[in-house]
């Protein structure tokens, strides 16, 4: 086939250079979002190093590689509006739910305008009038603009499924479960057990068995404290309850993890702690851990599939919602899209 | 970590070794980034390229022509620094064409003139040069051009180059059959080879009425950004070209700037002329050969005036 090594190595390089501060970076702190950043550059850097590694089918491989980015990209807006559809059917017509439908409309208008700007000057071609350029300034504006957030979102998605990817530590001292609604205020519902059937795994792989904690309040609604609700529901499935401690005092996630950080910090000695969540809450799970000070390993449960979009954009809006990560996210989008809006601009119009 | 390690590591320091290392991190990324990128977009051109001419020259060269070659390192029109705006780009442009114009040459050999590049103010320089020269001077030159470096983004000196598209322009007011680049064996090494110059050879091809011979114009430019080892190398193979051309009876002019010696040049067919900087078969013979005293401040150089009869 004729690898051309040098080739492969000069594409290896960078490749690497991104895996390796990927792995550093989640070494040093799992809760960061430029993991998610990371992550997608040593992805995307990857993509050229395996067509080098074809040998002299370089192109042809690159080129079936786009058309299967291609190809994923226009059924983006399909899966997503799908699932909305799912989402009103099974769980009711709520903002929340309607979360897949709204974020796939809007990946389509994104798709419909990059594919508006390049055949637009088709018909075009001849006048050079004033409308026309502004109309093409403002698809690409939003065409980029769609494509910008789509990017960072599909980078968080990745990072959550690493995140679950990495198995993690087999030997805990304390395994807080992150306590969620209760069904008819007192059963334990289907997201909170799988919740729970994740923690029952981790106790039962660990050599030396932890201190389960869980952690949720009484509310409004409810009969009983989610806690109180959790620990049936391991008794039930044969977990000793001195191997149990509740934390039923707790209304907020940040609370959960406050309260739960003083009922170990109260028992005194060193400890490893894990945290158990649904996968698309660990990493802003992680994130409040950093905020307490509370060292932990983010472990996540799985969650019903067609739940996953819309659970993974709430999340994704409330990390966005906050000051900080709006700001960097702001700037990443100066920083892209507009320079790339007047290159692009740049060579369309002469 | 046990209790007691911890205490040893406050806080504050901890934090601070943390942020280093972030730092770190993220000048380690914009470095791999930039590696990626100029890997990706890195001008690998074939080793022989057929150049797109549009013939303009109704008149072939004849044996016993005189001919005058202007060679000229223009510096990308840039008056030897740093050209302010787009104005004094065009303003060196037009000093560029009127002192060529003054030395009435049939053939010019350019060298460092950007297509597209942000030192120069993303101006085409070849169309702004044949369209000058033809505006102001009517002189309808023929343009053949070769980039030799295509970098979507030169990162040093502070503030960086940029994005930088030059080359290698031939214009001949002669009837012209064929253009060719050949590709020189790279002087640099990855990664300082992805912002350096592709070294080519810029061939013409003319017919010589009455002959089956051809008068080949070879510009060329190796001076910049090589280093030793590259610099023998290429040697070797410009006079493996030029020598073969030479043992078929063509009429060979090679100009530009090179910093190779060409030792091995002055055998019966070739003759090197340092003064001048160019390489000739010995069917051609010099008038004269001399770098002019002028033009320097739109270009930073000077250019070289061959005067030369084809035997």
């Amino acid at each position: 086939m004729g690898i051309n090594f040098s080739r492969v190595l000069e594409l290896a390089i960078p490749c690497l250079m991104f895996w390796g501060i990927l792995a550093a970076s989640l070494a040093l702190d799992r809760s960061r979002f430029r993991n998610c950043i990371f992550l997608l550059l040593a992805t995307v850097s990857t993509a050229p190093l395996l067509c080098a590694l074809t040998g002299s089918h370089e192109e042809g491989t690159a080129r079936a590689l786009s058309i299967i980015a291609f190809a994923a990209l226009l059924s983006v807006p399909g899966i997503l509006i799908g699932n909305g559809v799912t989402m009103y059917r099974r769980e009711g017509r709520s903002l929340a739910n309607q979360l897949s439908l709204i974020l796939g409309i809007v990946v389509a208008v994104g798709e419909l305008c990059t594919f508006l700007f390049y055949v637009f000057p088709i018909f075009w071609s001849e006048g050079n009038w004033q409308f026309i350029t502004t109309g093409m300034r403002v698809l690409l504006f939003i065409s980029l603009s769609i494509t910008y957030v789509s990017v960072i979102f599909a980078a968080f998605m990745g990072y959550t499924i690493l995140l679950q990817l990495i198995p993690p530590k087999r030997d805990f001292d304390y395994v807080i479960i992150h306590g969620c609604g209760l069904l008819r205020g007192r059963e334990v519902s289907k997201l909170l057990a799988d919740r729970i059937d994740k923690a029952i795994e981790v106790y039962h792989k660990d050599p030396t068995p932890p201190i389960l904690i869980p952690s949720g309040g009484k509310g409004e609604d409810e009969e009983i404290s989610e806690a109180e609700a959790m620990e049936a529901y391991l008794i039930e499935h044969g977990i000793p309850s001195q191997q149990i401690i509740k934390e039923d005092k707790s209304m907020t996630t940040r609370e959960n993890l406050l309260f739960s950080q003083k009922i170990i910090r109260q028992r005194g000695g060193s400890s490893y702690v894990a945290l158990v969540t649904s996968n698309y809450h660990v990493y802003r799970a992680l994130n409040l851990c950093e905020k307490i000070d509370l060292e932990c390993t983010g472990i996540g449960a799985h969650v019903a599939s067609y739940y996953w979009p819309s659970a993974l954009i709430r999340e994704f809006a409330a990390i966005m919602s906050q000051k900080k990560n709006f700001a960097v996210f702001a700037a990443g989008w100066l920083l892209t899209v507009v320079p790339l809006l007047y290159m692009i601009m740049g060579n369309a119009i002469q | 970590m046990t209790e007691n390690q911890e205490k040893t590591v406050p806080k504050r320091t901890k934090k601070f070794i943390k942020r280093g290392i972030s730092v770190i991190l993220m000048i380690g990324v914009l470095i791999a980034a930039m590696l990626e990128v100029l890997t990706l977009t890195e001008y690998r051109p074939p080793e022989r390229e057929q150049v797109a001419i549009n013939n303009f020259g109704w008149e072939s060269a004849k044996p016993g022509d005189s001919l005058k070659v202007l060679s000229w390192q223009i510096g990308f029109a840039a008056g030897g620094g740093k050209a302010a705006d787009e104005e004094s780009v065009r303003s060196n442009l037009s000093g560029i064409a009127r002192e060529t114009a003054q030395l009435d040459p049939d053939v010019v050999f350019l060298q460092e003139v950007d297509r597209d590049a942000a030192r120069s103010h993303r101006i085409d320089e070849m169309i702004e040069l044949v369209n000058v020269f033809i505006d102001e001077h009517e002189l309808d030159f023929t343009p053949a051009f070769a980039y030799n470096r295509s970098v979507l983004f030169v990162p040093y000196p502070i503030p960086p180059t940029g994005l930088v598209r030059s080359g290698l322009l031939t214009l001949t007011r002669k009837q012209m059959e064929s253009a060719e680049r050949i590709q020189l064996p790279n002087a640099d090494k990855w990664p300082a080879r992805l912002v350096g110059f592709k070294h080519c050879l810029l061939v013409e091809r003319l017919p010589v009425q009455n002959s089956d011979r051809e008068l080949v114009l070879i510009n060329l430019q190796t001076d910049a950004g090589s280093s030793s080892q590259g610099k023998s190398e290429q040697e070797k193979a410009i006079l493996g070209f030029l020598q073969e051309e030479a043992d078929k009876g063509n009429y060979v002019i090679a100009a530009g700037e090179f910093d190779q010696t060409f030792s091995d040049a002055d055998g019966s067919l070739l003759k090197y002329y340092p003064e001048g900087g160019c390489v000739l078969s010995s069917n051609i013979e010099v008038r004269s050969c001399e770098r002019k005293k002028t033009g320097s401040e739109y270009a930073g150089h000077e250019p070289v005036l061959l005067e030369c009869v084809l035997r």
